[in-house]
């Protein structure tokens, strides 16, 4: 997948790129309005990260350029003003999604992620991962073809460790993607607990591989591979 | 008590032992004056007398004897025992006209008339002490009521006219916040000291109007600029745990930087929503049902609430609806209710009651009451770790700005957060 990153913090820009590299994504960087402006104009992306406040002019504009070449790129916004009215306007410029800052490198890659998939309708819009198949239309879980009942908050657990497989995904990125942010944390890890245990357990029964790995006082991996 | 009821009192307090000293005294005059003009009456009488015994004119004597107003005795004293030979005093005499005894100024006086002595005696009835006191008093009595009522009067009249800018400061004083980025405009007075606090005072709100934006724009700045560095420490986390071989102690390091990461944006996005709620930021409102939002608020801590085995009772008289932002109502809710937990015993009750006009969560928790400290912005139970100190005075804020009142009550360790709608709170 070839990524626009538009971000005028340079830390930012080299965790983005790092953590989305990993998947052997293509991440290009531009470090202001111009830059993004020229870019978008000479390429074509799968997806731009788009911050709102950029030196040199506003991240909404950018947003009208891009949508202004017809372009089929998908647009997160990307924003440390997490104001209601940037994410209205983004959003009604034809952005497809708002993260506000700051993220989990891991929500970030699964709103790509679910975005693509959203964006390609013309493509299976089925996740396959060794014998686990996920169709997120039906929020259906197949292993080995057979069915596995999942709570909500499993499916989504499932849908994101997928999303990020092969990485460590921390437990306060579960918990933010769950309930937010606001809620207590203690609190959540020991839900988080309880569900990753369900959800392995469920997937066990099927007869699927052990694939979830505990990483002590950190999170958990979903390990497809050595 | 009004400033100028206090005044008149004091002057009223102070002007009773005023009018007693000056009755006494007024007493003691009038007495004096009356005395001299009898001692000075009596006197020419006893002279008149002295004349008719001199002359020997029995019939003359004879009269005045009859009257019943003078007495004459031979005597055999010269003179008195003081070595005078006049003396005056106050006797009492029986009054044939009103059947009782009254104070007469009498004199007394020996003369010697060929070589007789007589002791002439002359009365005369006098003014009576106790009624003169009497008269004084009852006088006193209405001097002071007419002064309480002058008083009164002019208390009126002075703070109809006279303090009538001052009170108008008050009011519009009353009226003033900072927030409002309005300066309340005073009366003109032709007083000079009022003019004088109008001046000031309106200096004074301006720098408080400055003063309150500056920090406003202070707060809002400084959470904005915070969240880029936090973005950075958090995606440098999410990159550091992917590290192979991570020493357990390592692992603890990483948890701790971590742990105090999220919680230092949960307090910046805290602050950043208080700002927003105080400069009015959250202006789109609707219709929004109590009802409904607390029912989506009891799904999002539904595993929080099944964890502490806490017991929700809800009781619906009717559906409280109110013109607000919905997403502060959800915040508000939200907040309510996971205080409620937080603070709850394990195995403990949350009572939700909404009716027309009010909402109420109750729950059961600490056998005391919260310090009403815990609606000031970073105060906490010391006990309470996850909290940030800042959940009530966000509460608080939404209640504020949503015409909303917020009252707490405790009893018998159950703690109620009453949402009401503001009586008076003033459209447009």
């Amino acid at each position: 997948m070839k990524i626009l990153l538009i971000e005028d913090e340079p830390e930012l820009q080299k965790s983005i790129r790092q953590y989305l590299e990993m998947e052997g994504n293509v991440v290009e960087i531009a470090s202001d309005y111009n830059d993004g402006e020229s870019k978008i104009a000479l390429y074509g992306y799968d997806c731009i990260l788009v911050d709102i406040t950029l030196p040199k002019g506003s991240g909404l504009d950018l947003i009208k350029k891009i949508k202004d070449k017809k372009s089929k790129a998908g647009v997160i916004i990307i924003s440390a003003k997490n104001s209601l009215d940037d994410k209205v306007s983004g959003l009604d410029l034809g952005a497809d999604d708002y993260l506000p800052k700051p993220f989990h490198l891991s929500e970030l890659n699964s709103r790509i992620k679910a975005l693509i998939r959203r964006k390609s309708f013309d493509g299976d819009i089925e996740i396959t991962v060794n014998e686990i198949k996920i169709l997120p239309d039906e929020r259906r879980v197949l292993v080995h073809n057979k069915e596995v009942i999942l709570t909500t908050k499993e499916y989504d657990l499932l849908l994101y460790f997928v999303a990020n497989k092969n990485r460590v995904v921390s437990k306060g990125a579960l918990a933010e993607h769950l309930w937010g942010d606001d809620s207590d944390r203690l609190d959540n890890f020991d839900f988080i607990y309880n569900h990753v245990k369900n959800l392995r357990k469920k997937l066990l029964e099927r007869e699927c591989e052990d694939y979830l790995q505990t990483i002590y006082g950190i999170g958990y991996n979903f390990k497809t591979q050595e | 008590m009004k400033l100028l009821a206090k005044t008149s009192l004091y002057y009223l307090i102070l002007s009773i032992p005023i009018l007693i000293l000056s009755g006494f005294i007024c007493y003691r005059i009038i007495t004096a004056e009356v005395r001299e003009g009898n001692n000075e009456l009596l006197t020419n009488r006893k002279l008149v007398v002295e004349n008719y015994l001199r002359k020997n004119d029995t019939i003359a004597l004879n009269l005045i004897t009859k009257s019943k107003e003078a007495q004459i005795e031979k005597t055999s004293k010269k003179q008195y025992l003081n070595g005078g030979k006049t003396k005056f005093s106050d006797t009492l005499i029986l009054d044939k006209k009103e059947n009782e005894l009254a104070v007469n100024r009498m004199i007394s006086s020996i003369v010697t008339v060929k070589n007789n002595n007589y002791q002439i005696k002359i009365w005369r009835s006098t003014l009576e002490y106790d009624e003169l006191f009497e008269g004084i008093f009852s006088l006193l009595i209405i001097i002071l009521s007419c002064l309480f009522l002058i008083s009164m009067f002019i208390n009126f009249w002075v703070s109809k006219t006279l303090w009538k800018p001052f009170y108008k400061t008050i009011a519009s004083l009353k009226k003033f916040r900072a927030s409002d980025n309005q300066i309340p405009s005073f009366a003109k007075t032709s007083v000079k000291e009022f003019g004088e606090l109008n001046h000031s005072l309106n200096a004074m709100m301006d720098k408080m109007i400055v003063d309150y934006n500056s920090q406003k724009k202070f707060t809002e700045n400084a959470s904005h600029e915070i969240q880029t560095p936090l973005a950075v420490i958090k995606s440098k986390i999410d990159l550091l745990i992917q590290s192979k071989n991570l020493q357990e102690n390592e692992i603890k390091l990483i948890f701790a930087i971590d742990d105090a990461c999220s919680k230092l944006i949960r307090l910046n996005k805290s602050l950043l929503l208080l700002t927003k709620i105080e400069n009015r930021y959250f202006k789109t409102t609707e219709k929004v049902s109590f009802e409904n939002t607390v029912n989506s608020s009891l799904v999002f801590f539904e595993e929080h609430i099944q964890t502490h085995k806490i017991e929700i009772i809800k009781n619906i008289e009717s559906d409280f609806c109110i013109i607000m932002n919905p997403d502060l109502c959800l915040v508000l809710v939200n907040n309510l209710l996971q205080n409620a937990i937080r603070h709850n015993n394990k195995g403990g009750k949350i009572e939700i009651f909404i009716e027309e006009n009010k909402i109420t969560f109750s729950n059961s928790g600490n056998n005391e009451p919260i310090d009403m400290q815990l609606f000031e912005r970073f105060q906490k139970n010391t006990d309470s770790q996850q909290s940030l100190g800042l959940g009530l005075s966000i509460v608080k804020e939404i209640a504020e700005v949503s015409g909303l009142s917020l009252n707490y009550l405790y009893s018998e360790g159950r703690h109620s957060f009453i949402l009401s709608i503001n009586k008076d709170i003033e459209f447009g």
